[in-house]
């Protein structure tokens, strides 16, 4: 028994192991890296950066760490560097541990005036309420959800609703791209579809609205509203720049368009609209074109994993309720119908809560002179019942445990600079990192240059 | 929108072209474009001499340092007060041979002319399918980044002949410079003034107009803004423009190494090591000078793209070669350094579509000059050791493939200690810039470490020459081992140096990313890897 255990000892202290190490982990990391610019960023810190790969690695090294240096005890001159080095690395390994488990690194994006608290993080969740005849959604569960991979349909997450109702996440896209098909149904009953085009010199939106609720039938681009609806068109609640396109059921081939003003509560002009027609709004020089209209339309959605090149594409979950399947965008929450009930289901970042509040006085952006080239940018933020700073590049904001850092801007329709992104962070891990980083270097150095100095003196000198 | 074409060209084309449109390019009169090149530009966020911008310009456009052996300035005012005697020359390169296709050009030209492209019918839905990727963030394939190539270049010369491109006037209220498509009233006047100067100068074939106009229009300029250079700036940049440092840093790098290797194969003649050191010395002291003129045009230490890492590398392995090499005195890492010196000095050179040597302005998360420097430098540093160790590696391995490691035993030996040595410095070196650039990645991102590939892979080679070194102490890699695997190591940094940015494409350091090359890059380390399995081979049957 003692022999097994010296025998055990003694692998997990060689320096055989630590080199077989150092390799496992350059291919790891290397192959690591391959999946980020094949699949992207998520997944391959999903998957092996902060997966059981790199975890099982960083334990095996410590371990073998700690036994190596055990092994040398009673630690001599000659052994300084070498224990300094690896006792440093075992630091900087269990503070990056620490920081994963308890910190947060999210970000905070704010508009210019206004006032937040909450931190997106990268982590998901899943969000669901039942329906109450439309009124109040009662919440039946919110908790972290997190997939990797491709390919879910083996190990597929489920969760009990009301009666016998259950939901499934049947499926996962790290990259979603959605693919609308609008085309002629022959259906009798089957609902209108139309496309419309919303542009100016800075914008331009292309959408198909449908009343089947395949699609939405309303679409927001902030400072101006399309819908399209059944029957008469409702006046907006408050003066808006709206446009209301709308169909009657008893005359199907027929279009017509309602636009609205900021300005007035009646309707700035209206009436019958065809294909190719545009409308110019008056509204900054906005323009919305009809490019087709389908009278009796069929949608048919459906997703596909979007190419790599294409940075800005959601992840989507896709959820069976009963009979009914529907994917789920990040941050795009609508409803499901079951057979029992109705449920609201929202797949989102999760957010934390900092506990108090940021408000963002005023955003700046400097150029290099004659160019669009951002030069550097800041933030004039105030905490609320707190001080007021500026937070720049390379020059964050400690407050309450947190920093925060300005990250990126994001502009408005008028390419002006509307809101700054925060990049949040919590550490409780960086002492020790830090510690462990000074050590491996103070370490390597006795070990490389100063070593060979003490063992020089005490050969001349015995 | 040409700017010049009622007023110059019809008098130029009447004057003294009318019987001969191409006499601008084939004329002997030689056209001293001095003044212009001296004069300020605001161009690409930096005030520069209009020499730097022409060379830039040029590089761009027609994809080469000179065309039709012309001074680069001289060519970039041919283009804008001549436009439509260039119409139909062609002088925009494309290489890339789907782009020829898809445009229905002739494959077998590499030079089209403007007229030729601006008619493309096909180009239009090109740029706008071009402007739909590049709206929606989506990386380019290498045909939309020879699309992107075109539109830059086709956009450039527009700015150029509309006068856009011309910032030439500082103003007092604003950092913006006004080109002289803006100019108006006394400001426009003044440029006028050097046109008129350019046309008499070429009808009377006496560059004196054209200079003293352009003199004028500077001490005109100086009093719109308070920022305008000074003389000595300038006429530095253009020295440094000029003089191309590296190039004649790159030849007595060749010389030195050329010399070890006499030495070493005939060890009487100690005069060749001597030249060897001579020229060695002397290379390394251009690269520092050619490096400390450009942190001074930069205003900040040039590690910003891959070809100021590429110079820096090569200065590196000098430095560390002459420390070796000082000490050990054995011409082996004189010669292993000089040559990879050497190489990397050569590459920036053939290479200009993929290093771009242009100075350009900092993105603001970088704009921390200490930081910058403090992280960047160990690391490039450290490729500087690897590559020595390379470089010795690869010396060694020879004398194994010749089958003669059992006769140079000692030698080989000697190699694996600077080997060795090198390792270490390196080790030492990137262990300590990741870990630095951990430091500010917390301090201005508020991460230590977040995988980005670019620390991965620092990590990654790190790792892999930690092997190495903890390899000796099992036994596993002894004298051969050690060279083998100096060279073979030497693909992780590689892939640390340019794959992230040229093959990988992703993450946070994109700032440094580009295109092209990978072909090469891949082909040897192929060779690199296929030179040690037949070292490996012809040692087993030696030690048989």
């Amino acid at each position: 028994m003692k022999r097994l255990l010296i025998a055990i000892f003694d692998f997990c202290s060689s320096i055989k192991l630590a080199v077989l190490l150092l390799l496992a982990m350059a291919f790891v990391f290397a192959w690591g890296t391959i999946i980020e610019s094949r699949y992207g960023t998520p997944e391959a810190q999903r998957l092996i950066f902060k997966g059981w790969p790199t975890t099982l690695l960083m334990f095996t090294l410590i371990v073998n760490l700690a036994c190596a240096v055990i092994d040398r005890m009673p630690l001599k001159r000659h052994h300084t560097g070498f224990a300094i080095t690896h006792l440093g690395i075992i630091l900087l390994i269990i503070g990056s541990f620490i920081t994963q488990q308890r910190g947060i690194d999210g970000s905070l994006p704010l508009a210019i005036g206004e006032t937040g608290d909450a931190v997106l993080v990268q982590d998901t969740e899943l969000v669901v309420y039942q329906n109450v005849d439309g009124k109040p959604f009662a919440l039946i569960h919110q908790k972290p959800i997190e997939f990797a991979g491709l390919n879910l349909n083996r190990k597929a997450f489920s969760l009990p609703l009301v009666d016998k109702d259950e939901l499934h996440v049947v499926d996962f896209l790290p990259r979603a791209q959605r693919q609308v098909k609008t085309q002629n149904s022959t259906l009798d009953n089957a609902l209108p579809a139309l496309k419309f085009k919303l542009f100016n010199n800075q914008v331009k939106v292309e959408e198909w609205l449908t009343l089947d609720g395949k699609l939405p039938a309303f679409y927001d681009l902030g400072p101006a509203q399309v819908s399209f609806v059944a029957g008469p068109v409702p006046i907006p609640p408050a003066p808006s720049n709206h446009l209301a396109f709308s169909w009657d059921p008893k005359n199907p081939t027929t279009l017509r368009y309602t636009v609205f003003s900021m300005r007035q509560t009646k309707p700035l002009k209206s009436g019958e609209i065809k294909p190719g027609q545009t409308i110019d709004t008056g509204w900054m020089n906005l323009q919305v074109s009809l490019e087709q209209f389908i009278p009796r339309s069929q949608t048919d959605v459906s997703y596909l994993l979007a190419p790599i090149t294409d940075t800005l594409a959601p992840r989507a979950i896709k959820v069976r309720v009963g009979s009914n399947e529907s994917w789920f965008e990040l941050g795009q929450p609508h409803e499901i119908k079951g057979q029992y009930s109705t449920y609201f289901v929202s797949y989102t970042l999760r957010r934390y809560s900092l506990g108090f509040q940021l408000k963002l006085d005023q955003f700046k952006i400097q150029r290099y002179g004659g160019t669009n080239l951002p030069a550097s940018y800041e933030s004039s933020v105030t905490v609320v019942g707190g001080p007021k700073t500026v937070i720049s590049m390379n020059e964050p904001l400690h407050y309450g445990g947190y920093t925060f850092y300005q990250s990126s801007y994001e502009m408005n329709e008028r390419g002006e600079p509307a809101i700054s992104v925060f990049s949040v962070n919590y550490d409780p891990g960086r002492p020790l990192k830090y510690l462990g980083s000074l050590a491996i270097v103070i370490g390597i150095i006795t070990m490389f240059y100063i070593k060979p100095v003490w063992s020089r003196k005490s050969r001349t000198n015995p | 929108m040409k700017l010049f074409l009622a007023s110059l060209c019809l008098l130029i084309t009447s004057q003294t072209l009318a019987q001969n449109p191409h006499q601008v390019n084939s004329t002997n009169f030689k056209f001293d474009v001095s003044e212009i090149e001296r004069t300020p530009i605001q161009d690409g966020g930096r005030i520069k001499p209009i020499d730097t911008f022409a060379r830039e310009s040029v590089m761009l456009i027609t994809g080469s340092a000179k065309f039709q052996s012309k001074r680069p300035a001289e060519l970039v005012l041919s283009w804008l007060f001549l436009p439509d005697l260039w119409a139909d020359q062609s002088f925009f390169q494309i290489k890339h041979l789907e782009l020829k296709k898809a445009l229905e050009l002739p494959t077998e030209r590499q030079f089209f002319s403007p007229k030729e492209l601006t008619q493309n019918p096909k180009l239009g839905p090109l740029f706008n399918q071009l402007n739909e990727l590049t709206k929606d963030k989506k990386k380019l394939d290498t045909f939309f980044t020879a699309v992107n190539r075109l539109s830059n270049q086709m956009y450039f010369y527009q700015e150029i002949i509309s006068g856009r491109a011309f910032k030439l006037y500082p103003q007092a209220l604003s950092p913006d410079w006004l080109s002289i498509a803006d100019a108006k009233g006394e400001s426009r006047e003044a440029f006028n003034k050097i046109a008129e100067g350019y046309v008499s100068s070429i009808t009377k074939e006496d560059s004196k107009y054209f200079s003293e106009a352009v003199q004028n229009f500077r001490n005109f300029a100086k009093t719109q803004g308070a920022h305008y250079p000074t003389a000595g700036l300038l006429t530095l940049e253009i020295l440094f423009n000029r003089m191309h440092p590296f190039a004649w840093a790159s030849v007595l790098c060749l010389i030195a190494a050329l010399g070890f290797g006499f030495r070493i194969v005939a060890p009487h003649r100690k005069f060749w090591s001597q030249i060897a050191w001579a020229a060695w010395i002397g290379s390394a002291a251009i690269q520092v000078f050619g490096f400390a003129l450009r942190s001074v045009l930069a205003g900040r230490p040039p590690v910003s793209n891959m070809y100021e890492s590429v110079i820096w590398v090569a200065l590196g392995t000098t430095v560390f070669g002459i420390i070796l090499e000082a000490k050990y005195k054995k011409h082996y890492v004189g010669l292993a350094s000089a040559v990879m010196a050497t190489l990397a000095l050569l590459v920036t050179d053939l290479a200009p579509a993929v290093l771009d040597r242009s100075i350009r302005p900092l993105e603001p998360v970088l704009k921390s000059n200490l930081w910058l420097t403090i992280h960047v430098l160990p690391i490039t540093l450290s490729y500087a050791a690897f590559t020595l160790a390379s470089g010795l590696g690869n010396i060694a391995l020879w004398s194994y493939i010749t089958g003669q490691s059992q006769k140079h035993k000692e030698r080989l030996q000697a190699l694996a200690l600077y080997s060795y040595k090198s390792i270490q410095i390196g080790v030492l070196l990137i262990t300590a810039g990741t870990i630095l650039g951990g430091v500010w990645a917390d301090y201005s991102w508020g991460r230590f470490w977040g995988w980005d590939p670019k620390e991965t892979w620092a990590l990654i080679a790190d790792l892999t020459y930690l092997a190495v070194l903890h390899g000796r102490f099992t036994g596993w890699i002894k004298v051969f081992g050690l060279h083998a695997a100096s060279v073979l190591c030497y693909a992780s940094v590689i892939m640390a140096w340019y794959g992230v940015n040229f093959v990988l494409g992703q993450g946070l350091h994109s700032y440094g990313f580009g295109a092209g090359g990978v072909g090469y890059v891949a082909a040897i380390l192929g060779i690199q890897v296929l030179y040690v399995i037949i070292a490996g081979l012809r040692y087993r049957s030696e030690s048989k």
